[in-house]
């Protein structure tokens, strides 16, 4: 190769490098009607790829739905992604991108990992967009008023309503082991509230076990478990935690001696074939979603069938695509519900915010899949219901039930 | 040095000898920069402002690592887990004890430093692979140290809020005021760390680097450079940990585990170790490759749907293993090498030699 040529191919390597990193999300060009872009950071590729890349192929899916069916109040709507693998670096680059859009967004959708939500918090409060995240860790939804708020019911609260179906459904007393991960996530619903309530309700919390994300067996934690006499083990991972538990406890023998129960996010089909339908197989999970193959609610209906005619693969037809339907389907009334109040001019984050805290009197029903009903002081929606592992497929074991206000005194 | 010099320009005396700025062109050349830098939050989005912060903290970071691996020969595979001494550091001092920002800063510093002269400690008695080990202890211990060690304190898994710095009544709460902080900071450090393998201290970490046995029979001080080594490259750690801290506004232990430290590795053989224009070009080049998967990735999803699917922007440390291999392969002395040749070739130009 000629000195010129590897100049030439240096030179060019460089300016693309350049151009790459700097790109940006360009602001929308003046049109005659406004277009409406919802922007999301998305860890679909790092950590969270198992229960997120099917969150980032739905995408296409609902924005093709939401422009089909008229846009929001007639204005065309554009789904923005960022994946950024988990890295947080990525992740603020991202947020630093679209807040600099103009006109600024109202609102990120930040699908990011607790320890992004955590150091994003306060900028959100500070420029004003609201954070719409699945990281609803106490720590990243409080203290209120914050323009921070969870799509999926808070940690605390979730584990607050494991611990009523636990009191409900089974005889006096109750021992309860936490076996989680040792991280802001996994511990994101171990709060003075949450222990008080255990107390409060006669559960005996016998033991708290950690272990990392990477880890690949837990039998020990287990083991040290069941002699403290744990009847049932609550989890807060995901993916290859709950896995990693269940099959730990099969090779130790005490898979049929205890219940396992996980968070919202430690129940997918991902989860079950990680684990094995066979250790899977009774597993349940606090969570607010439905299954990819549920009749009867209208949101998963329309989900299956934009996901079919976009022949969307074997493996993304779960819940986290039905759920990433649901979360957009009530973006979308909420941003309806902003224009329609103040018009598009004023679309901003404070006046969306003020949406989002309105469904408290006023809930948002996303066609039959979830109820939002959110405050300035609860900033998360307030049901779940548990779904269960049965024959290698999960299906509901209760219907959905309020959760109680396990919000952390501020 | 004096192949740099344009003809006709001779030293006359031994500050013009010791000059890095040499002729009247340079010096203009470097006040435009310097002008054109610090006008840059003028015209740039908080975004481009975000990603030079980003390279001026790790630049600090890698011309640390320079000063141990590039000029003393000694490996460490530990400086993420300094920069998060620095960081903790730095963030407990001014949450807890309200101390400013400027003091805590210096005290990062040489807190951290006095700790990596500690995990330095076996670098009097090993070397090479099983220095790098040694070093590896303390990317395992310091974390551990920041989650176990008083938790109500550090955050443990939790990320630790941390104060914005202020200076009166200015606020450094964005990418652009920040950037004040920050790129005066790492102009200051590339200075020190430009002019110290041009002091006899840097002459005699580069002695130890070529033969450590020879240099000591030269009298060298073994076990007083090598720790000193170790100190600076801490002490730079510890800089670069505070203004993250300080800049992210929240630190979480995993923000400095061994795989930042790889990175920080990876930078300084891309760019060329022992050459402080090194340090700044891996730091660059890897930054910025590093950002450009998140935009080339969809490309490449596109174009090869059934090769890679959704885990395209997951191709960053693929393309780092890469560039690496290939900077290892066809170019061990790195880019700084190669913008030198590139600046022999542009002089000499027509002539070969």
């Amino acid at each position: 190769m000629s000195k010129k040529l590897l100049f030439l191919v240096t030179a060019l390597m460089l300016v693309t490098l350049v151009l790459g990193a700097c790109a940006g999300e360009k602001a929308t060009p003046p049109a005659e009607k406004p277009v409406i872009t919802i922007y999301r950071i998305i860890d679909a590729s790092g950590v969270y790829a198992s229960i997120n890349s099917p969150c980032a192929a739905a995408l296409p899916h609902i924005e093709q739905w939401i422009n089909d069916t008229g846009g929001i109040e007639g204005y065309e709507v554009r789904l923005v992604d960022r994946d950024t693998g988990g890295a947080l670096e990525k992740a603020i680059a991202a947020y630093e991108e679209f807040r600099a859009v103009k006109p600024k967004p109202a609102a990120i959708v930040f699908w990011e990992t607790t320890m992004s939500n955590e150091a994003l918090r306060e900028r959100f409060n500070e420029d004003k967009i609201v954070n719409f995240t699945q990281s609803t860790a106490y720590k990243v939804l409080w203290p209120t008023p914050s323009y921070n708020f969870g799509n999926a019911p808070s940690y605390v609260d979730i584990y607050g309503g494991f611990i009523d179906w636990l009191v409900a459904n089974n005889p006096a007393p109750v021992k309860l082991g936490i076996l989680t991960w040792d991280s802001g996530f996994g511990k994101g619903f171990i709060s003075p509230e949450t222990t008080a309530y255990e107390q409060t309700k006669g559960v005996e919390l016998v033991g708290t076990e950690l272990f990392g994300p990477k880890d690949v067996d837990v039998s020990t934690q287990l083991r040290r478990l069941d002699n403290a006499g744990a009847q049932f083990i609550f989890n807060n991972t995901l993916g290859g935690g709950p896995a990693v538990i269940l099959q730990s406890a099969v090779a130790a023998g005490l898979k049929d001696k205890m219940t396992f129960v996980g968070g919202p996010w430690a129940i997918s089909a991902d989860m079950v074939n990680i684990a094995g339908a066979e250790a899977a197989e009774g597993y349940m999970g606090t969570t607010f979603s439905f299954a990819w193959d549920t009749e009867g609610v209208e949101a998963i209906e329309i989900a299956r069938e934009y996901g079919l005619k976009n022949n969307l693969q074997d493996s993304f037809r779960n819940m986290s695509y039905t759920l990433t339907w649901t979360e957009y389907i009530y973006f979308r009334q909420l941003l309806e519900r902003t224009v329609d109040a103040v018009g598009i001019d004023n679309l901003s984050g404070e006046t969306l915010r003020e949406q989002v805290i309105k469904t408290t009197d006023d809930p948002i029903d996303c066609l039959g899949s979830y109820i939002y009903e959110l405050s300035s002081d609860r900033p998360a929606p307030q049901r779940a219901h548990l779904l269960k592992v049965e024959g290698g497929n999960i299906v509901p074991a209760t219907d959905f039930f309020s959760l109680p206000d396990l919000s952390p005194s501020q | 040095m004096a192949v740099n010099r344009p003809c006709g320009v001779f030293n006359e005396t031994y500050a013009e000898d010791m000059a890095i700025v040499r002729t009247r062109f340079q010096w203009g050349l470097m006040i435009v920069s310097l002008i054109l830098v610090f006008a840059l939050p003028a015209f740039c989005a908080s975004r481009i402002m975000y990603m030079v912060n980003l390279i001026a903290i790790t630049l600090i970071a890698v011309l640390g690592l320079n000063i141990l691996t590039g000029y003393t020969g000694l490996f460490s595979l530990g400086q993420a887990a300094f920069m998060g001494v620095g960081a903790f550091t730095s963030a407990l001092l001014t949450k807890y004890l309200g101390l400013s920002f400027w003091v805590a800063l210096p005290c990062a510093g040489l807190s951290t430093a006095l700790v990596g002269v500690f995990f330095g400690l076996p670098s009097l008695r090993i070397k090479g692979f099983y220095l790098a080990m040694a070093t590896l202890a303390a990317q395992f211990i310091i974390p551990w140290l920041f989650i176990h060690v008083r938790p109500d304190l550090t955050g443990g898994t939790d990320s630790l809020l941390v104060p914005v710095p202020t200076l009166g009544s200015i606020e450094f709460n964005s990418q652009a005021r920040m950037f004040y902080i920050i790129m005066p900071v790492t102009l200051i450090m590339l200075f020190f760390a430009k002019n110290i393998a041009r002091t006899g201290i840097g002459r005699a970490f580069i002695a130890i680097r070529d033969n450590d046995l020879a240099a000591e029979v030269m009298g060298v001080n073994l076990f007083r450079y090598k720790l000193l080594s170790f100190f600076i490259c801490s002490f730079y750690a510890g800089i670069a940990g505070s203004l993250w801290a300080h800049w992210m506004r929240a630190i979480l232990y995993e923000h400095f585990l061994l795989m930042q430290s790889i990175w920080l590795v990876g930078m300084l053989i891309v760019g060329g170790m022992g050459y402080t224009t090194g340090a700044v070009l891996g730091t660059v080049f890897i930054r910025l490759l590093d950002q450009s998967v998140v935009y080339i990735a969809p490309v490449v999803e596109a174009v090869f749907p059934y090769w890679v699917g959704s885990a395209a922007a997951a191709i960053g440390p693929f393309v780092f293993g890469l560039v690496i291999i290939v900077f290892i392969i066809f170019e061990p002395r790195g880019l700084a090498h190669r913008w030198e040749m590139f600046k022999a070739s542009y002089r000499l130009n027509p002539y070969s030699y």
